[in-house]
């Protein structure tokens, strides 16, 4: 209801604030791909995504479909790169964890996944459930209702101790809301993770292996899905999901 | 004024340099010929360039390419040196059909950054060059000097198709030359229609820029000659096969007598008319265009008596080496497995070795890696399958060795190639549950097809951060002045009706305390019959000028019935009667404390007080 209220205000905004010819022509574009991907001409409807994409790096669906794109040209890491961008930004799509399923098992090489720790899971999908806007308002909404509550209570003479919870846990469900949505915000503007480009991209060396301890025969693939721990000009340490350490070339691989 | 522009031509070169940005632009002429080849390229302004990925050109037959040209363009400014050098991917093409061609964007990588050009479209019409002015940039005689068309002896200007052998196997590959033979110079050349088979496989050799020129003797004439190109031709058929004419378009040069034209000028005409001009300038040099189709090639291609069963295809001269990364290692861990292919000959045919692995292991598709040079003597590099094994069980398993066969052109005869033998042991992984429910669901979506694409209505990139936004902060705090506003101002107004309940209280107060003035006085002189008689007197008093009731019709029946309709409270009631008759009762009993009677004398001043207050609100 609340998501409703707010693409509708949004698209008034929109009707009012922007230029209404550019969404045309991008509205045309949009076609144009749809009809190309349809016809199964991908690497056009490719070309034209990716001019879309230029402007428009942050909606999940554009990304979602030229991940299908790149699947469609047989370019798996490309289409597991797409896919993980429009997952950082909406995760909980179905047809999106689908695809990105399927992908993975396309891919020349697998990992197994250490589970990650069960509550950073539920909050991950909690906070997952709506866009860092929807969060915004549903945390003034609670505002309000807690401040209801408050008076509620203030000017109760009976129900004075419901009144009192009642004011305690729209306070509460005001915080957590809020905290969901910086965590939303957070977990879109991070960018530990990136997807292998070139898997021989590793740099062997000796003191990397001492911090971290020795693994033998650490190997990436192209498409590969690691977390970035340390940053810097020349190489990068990253973590493979199944807990490896390695030292890469930067150029080895790309940023969700 | 003059230093002023100087200084701002300086600046605007040196703008120039540092605003100059990597480009990767696709050119190509926006309408062309159906009959006619045209020149698709594909320029990036830097020299640094690798992994060229050309699209998939539809529509069209490539005739050549990509050709790879470098060009760097260097001048100096002001004693600075400037420019830049680029580099040129370009491709001859022959339309096929009318109609448009849309050739995607291609892409290269440029220091690490992958550049993608932009997508052309081009017309194909049936006469264009009539109705637009194309650029035909391979006749540059041009239009101011029409070409004649004069018809050259078939002995004077031909072009040869030489194969080096004519009888061969399926895959072995023939070097097929085109030479041009001339009497006159020929300036320029331009490869019309290349063939194209099924039943051969083409691999281009690299031409030269500037064909070598030789001479030769050829049906008794001496010709200057030019080897125009060389090509690699693996037959992919048994058979007769035919290999279809090449044809080209050949500007030479005649020399010819000029036809003077007569300016009008009489002395103009007549210095240059004079014998000894003429024998200078009237001997033109006369451009003329040709086509000329080269002869067809018919080869032999014998069948291959008795192959093998691991016969792969390959013909010519390899060797085969294969490699592991480890030998050791537990379950579900990746084992790389190479092979590695190399020697002369159709390698670049082969893309899969007949692997044989254990029913246990798992097998993705092989990476191919290529190490080829194209050269005179045919192909020859090698080809690298690298394929990833995981092993699904642990124990000890074998990998027999690769045994493929191929036809060795020099001694005609199968020979077979045979790889080492890997032992493996593979011992117990750590399985934990998430691995085998892992793997099990990649399992499952191995096969599974992709979903659609979501249709997008309007595109948008969604706010990031809200919570660092203004509004957010600006709503937050006015929703919470504006409910401690509300809240304050509903305290306020609570605070005064109290105020006003406090003030009928103290009214209804004063009203009993009147009524009961005598009675409080005689509670103090202690005197107990007459205070309750003034007790009872004094509340009866009160009902009876409250209410307007006249004496005689007062009874407790009365005053419940009056209460009742005045809508007061009924313990409130119940309270005076039960007053009234303990004042009955009292009276006519002997023992009369102190205590009691004070207690007799609040209650009866906060009934009155109370019926008062409550007769207010009610009245109101």
């Amino acid at each position: 209801m609340n998501k409703k209220a707010f693409k509708f205000l949004f698209f008034a905004f929109c009707i009012l604030f922007s230029a209404f010819s550019v969404a045309q022509t991008n509205e045309n574009l949009m076609k144009k791909a749809e009809t190309l991907y349809n016809n199964q001409d991908y690497e056009q409807a490719l070309a034209v995504y990716l001019t879309l994409e230029s402007k428009f790096a942050a909606d999940w669906k554009l990304n979602y479909n030229i991940g299908n794109t790149y699947f469609k040209l047989a370019d798996f890491p490309h289409a597991i790169l797409y896919y993980e961008r429009a997952k950082k930004l909406n995760p909980c799509d179905k047809d999106l964890n689908e695809n990105l399923k399927i992908t993975n098992a396309r891919l020349k090489g697998e990992t197994y996944a250490l589970p990650d720790f069960f509550v950073w899971t539920w909050i991950k999908t909690i906070s997952g459930q709506f866009f860092p806007k929807t969060w915004a308002i549903i945390t003034l909404f609670i505002l309000l209702l807690a401040c209801c509550g408050f008076y509620l209570y203030y000017f109760a003479k009976q129900y004075k101790v419901f009144t009192f919870y009642l004011f305690v846990f729209l306070s509460i469900l005001t915080l957590f809301s809020f905290s969901m949505g910086l965590t939303r915000s957070y977990l879109i503007n991070q960018s530990d993770y990136a997807v292998i480009f070139d898997a021989n991209g590793i740099i062997k060396d000796e003191n990397t292996e001492q911090t971290y301890g020795k693994q033998k025969n650490i190997k990436l693939f192209n498409g590969e899905k690691v977390q970035i721990i340390e940053k810097q000009d020349k190489f990068l340490i990253i973590e493979t999901p199944d807990g490896n350490k390695v030292k890469i070339t930067p150029n080895a691989l790309q940023i969700i | 004024m003059r230093k002023l522009i100087f200084i701002l031509i300086f600046c605007g070169v040196n703008l120039g340099i540092a605003a100059q940005d990597i480009k990767f632009t696709a050119t190509a002429p926006q309408v062309v010929d159906l009959d006619k080849r045209f020149e698709v390229s594909f320029t990036i302004n830097t020299t640094n360039v690798s992994d060229f990925q050309a699209p998939t050109f539809r529509g069209v037959q490539i005739l050549s390419g990509p050709n790879q040209s470098r060009s760097t363009s260097m001048s100096f400014i002001n004693g600075r040196q400037t420019g830049g050098s680029s580099v040129t991917f370009s491709y001859w093409l022959q339309p096929i059909a009318t109609g448009t061609i849309n050739i995607a964007p291609a892409k290269i990588k440029a220091g690490g950054t992958t550049y993608t050009s932009n997508a052309l479209s081009i017309r194909v019409e049936q006469n264009a060059s009539s109705s637009s002015g194309r650029q035909n940039s391979q006749s540059p005689q041009g239009r101011n000097q029409q070409p004649t068309q004069v018809n050259l002896d078939n002995k004077t200007l031909f072009v040869r198709a030489i194969p080096n052998k004519t009888n061969v196997v399926p895959g072995e590959q023939i070097m097929l030359t085109y030479k041009l033979y001339t009497l006159v110079s020929v300036s320029q050349y331009q490869i019309e229609r290349s063939p194209v088979s099924k039943s051969f496989w083409l691999e281009e050799l690299d031409a030269q820029q500037q064909p070598q020129i030789t001479k030769e003797v050829f049906d008794g004439r001496q010709y200057n000659v030019a080897t125009i190109r060389k090509v690699l031709v693996f037959p992919q058929q048994e058979g007769n096969l035919t290999i279809e004419p090449l044809s080209l378009e050949v500007t030479a040069h005649v020399q010819t007598k000029r036809n003077r034209r007569n300016t009008g000028d009489p002395f103009f005409d007549a210095f240059f008319n004079d014998p000894f001009f003429s024998s200078m300038f009237d001997i033109q040099d006369q451009p003329i265009q040709k086509k000329l189709v080269s002869n067809s090639v018919s080869i032999n291609v014998k069948s291959l008596p008795n192959t093998p069963n691991n016969y792969i295809g390959a013909v010519g001269n390899f060797s085969l080496s294969s490699s592991i990364d480890r030998t050791e290692c537990k379950e579900n861990e990746a084992i790389t497995l190479k092979y590695t292919l190399s020697g002369t000959g159709n390698i670049t045919l082969i893309d899969k070795l007949p692997i044989k692995l254990p029913s246990d292991f798992e097998v993705y598709e092989p990476t191919i890696t290529d190490e080829i040079q194209k050269s005179e003597n045919g192909i020859s590099g090698k080809r690298t399958f690298e394929y990833i094994v995981i092993p699904r069980q642990e124990g000890k398993f074998v990998i027999d060795s690769l045994a493929v066969s191929f036809y060795d052109t020099e001694t005609k005869q199968f020979k077979t190639l045979t790889s080492s033998k890997y032992n493996l042991t593979i011992g117990k992984g750590k399985e934990s549950e998430y691995m085998s429910e892992q793997r099990s669901e990649r399992e499952k979506y191995r096969n599974m097809e992709l979903l659609p694409i979501k249709q997008i209505r309007n595109l948008q990139n969604p706010v990031i951060n809200p919570f660092s936004g203004l509004w957010f902060w600006l709503l937050t705090i006015l929703i919470l002045i504006l409910s401690s506003a509300f809240i304050l101002f509903e305290y306020q107004r609570k605070e005064r009706n109290k105020d006003i309940k406090a003030v009928r209280l103290r009214k209804a107060n004063r009203v009993a305390l009147k009524r009961l003035r005598k009675a409080q006085m005689l509670l103090q002189k202690h005197e107990n019959e007459a205070f309750i008689t003034e007790i009872s007197q004094s509340v009866w008093n009160y009902l009876e000028d409250r209410f307007s009731i006249e004496r005689f019709a007062l009874s407790k029946e009365r005053i419940i019935a009056t209460l009742t309709s005045f809508d007061i409270e009924e313990t409130l009631i119940n309270d005076l009667i039960a007053l009234l008759e303990r004042c009955e009762m009292l009276r006519f009993s002997s023992e009369k404390t102190f205590e009691q009677n004070e207690i007799l004398y609040s209650q009866a001043l906060t009934a009155i007080s109370e019926l008062e207050i409550q007769l207010k609100t009610k009245l109101k």
